[in-house]
């Protein structure tokens, strides 16, 4: 069955970040610590040097072109996608700048696409508040993220078959 | 001058088309170092494309083994993690998914005690474990064992976790009460994040 975007938790247009573990939100030596846990999070979500992908989605649809864009060249594609969700004002409130920068195959979501380039004190803050507000790290399973796929391509979703001249679920 | 060859007939420009291949150009894709290089500097897409071909050049080179690990903890080019999950996925070659293994006990293990190398250790493994269970043309039975044989028991909460996620990932290639019974195991662990997110995966092999 196809999730919603209640299934996690996300109420409003929100800014997406792949995890690439779930354990990277959860440190183990973070547990009794919040300002360590918020510490070695960032570290590892937005390690220093380079800039950050976010995706903007604020619809069902678009979280599927998102799902089908994270995984488009990955072997297998019906993989586990941990991820957090952030709010814009959380963004905004530390500083975190994000600059629109269209990515991925599926037509429908590329320009949902944001890089995020800041300093590793910002992204830390930016992770404490979160915490603070115990913020989950969520899970679109692999069951889940096969039904997204299944769905995708039935709608022609360039990122599930890159042959395609266009995106069907552009429609 | 730059483009004029010489031979003993005539002399011609030749078009950058023309030109054979130098030796320094051979040299350059027999370099497994800048293979691996080129590849976690490309976008995603190219990379889909070049995978093949690299993995077959690595193959059982131990250094270029490790240099993908590198590659992929270190998080300085876009998706590195990933990138090297999926580059490593790509071998059809158990000889290579054992040597890596081999590899990560005698070098990562030791590292994971010392915390001013644990994070790059345990990222290391982390994408060790799940590129063996993404390891889609290698025998699924082979790559339970290796999950297993990967590093020894650990009260490390990252790689307990890898090593359930790697289960998941191979559970619908092997017999599924050999997998509910290997993630069971977890359920008394004395972590309780690992309590919960072995009883998570149970929960959702059971919907299955």
């Amino acid at each position: 069955m196809l999730p919603t975007l209640a299934d996690f938790d996300i109420r409003s247009g929100v800014f997406i970040r792949k995890l690439n573990k779930h354990t990277h939100w959860y440190p183990q030596e973070g547990d009794n610590d919040l300002f360590l846990r918020a510490k070695l999070g960032s570290e590892k979500i937005f390690p220093d040097g380079r800039k950050h992908s976010l995706w903007y989605v604020s619809t069902e649809r678009e979280f599927y072109g998102v799902v089908a864009s994270l995984t488009a060249t990955a072997t297998p594609k019906n993989r586990d996608i941990d991820f957090i969700w952030i709010e814009e004002s959380e963004l905004q409130e530390v500083g975190v700048i994000f600059e629109n920068i269209p990515n991925g195959d599926c037509l429908h979501v590329k320009s949902l696409h944001f890089d995020a380039e800041i300093n590793k004190n910002i992204f830390q803050n930016l992770c404490y508040n979160l915490m603070s507000k115990q913020r989950e790290a969520y899970r679109c399973k692999k069951r889940q993220t096969t039904c997204i796929l299944e769905y995708q391509r039935q709608i022609g979703c360039k990122s599930t078959d890159t042959d395609l001249e266009s995106c069907e679920c552009q429609k | 001058m730059a483009g004029l060859i010489t031979s003993s007939k005539d002399y011609k420009l030749e078009s950058a088309e023309n030109r054979p291949k130098t030796s320094s150009v051979d040299a350059y894709f027999s370099d497994p170092d800048l293979l691996i290089r080129e590849y976690f500097l490309s976008s995603s897409s190219k990379r889909a494309k070049s995978r093949q071909t690299i993995i077959e050049r690595i193959n059982l080179l131990p250094k270029s083994i490790l240099a993908v690990l590198s590659w992929g903890a270190s998080g300085k080019t876009h998706d590195s993690y990933d990138g090297a999950i999926n580059l490593l996925a790509e071998t059809n070659s158990i000889s290579l998914l054992e040597l890596l293994s081999v590899t990560a006990r005698e070098l990562y293990v030791p590292m994971i005690e010392d915390p001013s190398y644990r994070d790059f250790a345990e990222t290391c493994l982390e994408i060790l474990i799940k590129a063996i269970a993404c390891a889609y043309k290698v025998d699924p039975i082979q790559r339970y064992r290796l999950i297993f044989n990967v590093i020894p028991p650990t009260n490390r909460r990252t790689i307990k976790a890898s090593i359930i996620d790697a289960l998941l990932i191979i559970a619908d290639e092997i017999d599924l009460t050999t997998i509910k019974n290997a993630i069971g195991r977890y359920t008394f662990d004395k972590d309780q994040y690992i309590c919960n997110y072995a009883k998570e995966a149970l929960q959702e092999l059971n919907l299955d």
